[in-house]
């Protein structure tokens, strides 16, 4: 059995903040705040092929991705937002679906380390590295 | 008139709170934030700032047309150039060559290096902005 890949990386968001455990621990409380909203709201516009919507989400969530180390999601939205700017295709509600799938992955995972994050800079049974 | 040194035009939560930390790591306390290029406008009306750093890619009104707005307006109104510098993960020639023709002065990539943050600064501001 392999272990599932992990689409957060926190090694990522660790380099991002230059190792300051305040400010990870901000910008991981700004992730699951807005990234499940706007996670939804692609979810609803998908389902309902309203491409400016589908457009507007995933470019919204693009720089959060790529800042928890999530790239390859963050790549997903910025090909779905270019695809949703050329215009109405019913292909994009399956890939919205799709990437939203993942995504729930992504929120899963950064919540659960979130769960065990201790914001003085140690995360409890996590290694940040 | 207020006056903050630096303008942040960004529409990412997370990346407004990075870019306030690293200004503040740098000593940079008086910053203004808004969420794209049409609240920057308003927030112009009645403010002054030495910098502004913009995303490029904002809803409502981007970082490209928000330039092309404030040149206008300084040509019209014979005021001084406000650095404008484009703060965005783009960093091909064409999106460089696309911050020039709106009249942006310079890029910086995001996330940005402090090093360089702080080269911009002084570049920009003339030194160190220790205001607190």
């Amino acid at each position: 059995m392999h272990e599932p890949v992990s689409l957060f990386q926190p090694a990522a968001l660790q380099q991002v903040t230059g190792g300051d455990p305040a400010l990870f621990a901000e910008l991981l409380e700004i992730f699951l705040r807005t990234v499940p909203a706007a996670s939804a709201r692609l979810r609803q516009a998908a389902l309902h092929l309203q491409v400016s919507v589908i457009a507007i989400q995933a470019h919204e969530m693009r720089s959060s991705l790529a800042m928890v180390g999530a790239v390859d999601t963050s790549l997903w939205c910025e090909r779905l937002e270019r695809a949703a700017r050329r215009g109405s295709d019913p292909a994009l509600r399956t890939e919205g679906e799709a990437l939203c799938a993942q995504l729930d992955r992504l929120i899963a995972q950064v919540r659960e380390y979130a769960t065990h994050y201790d914001a003085a800079g140690a995360a409890k049974g996590h290694d940040h590295a | 008139m207020k006056h903050s040194t630096v303008l942040v035009v960004e529409d990412n939560e997370m990346n407004q709170k990075l870019i306030m930390r690293q200004l503040q790591h740098l000593g940079t306390t008086d910053i203004a934030v808004v969420g794209n290029g049409v609240e920057a406008l308003a927030w112009l009306e009645s403010n002054t700032c030495g910098l502004i750093l913009a995303d490029c890619h904002m809803p409502l009104m981007d970082g490209y047309t928000m330039t092309r707005r404030i040149r206008l307006r300084e040509s019209s109104q014979g005021a001084p150039r406000l650095p404008v510098i484009a703060y965005s993960a783009g960093v091909t020639e064409e999106e460089k060559a696309t911050c020039r023709a709106a009249g942006m002065d310079g890029h910086i990539p995001k996330p940005v290096p402090m090093a360089v943050l702080q080269a911009t600064l002084l570049q920009w501001l003339g030194k160190p902005d220790r205001d607190h």
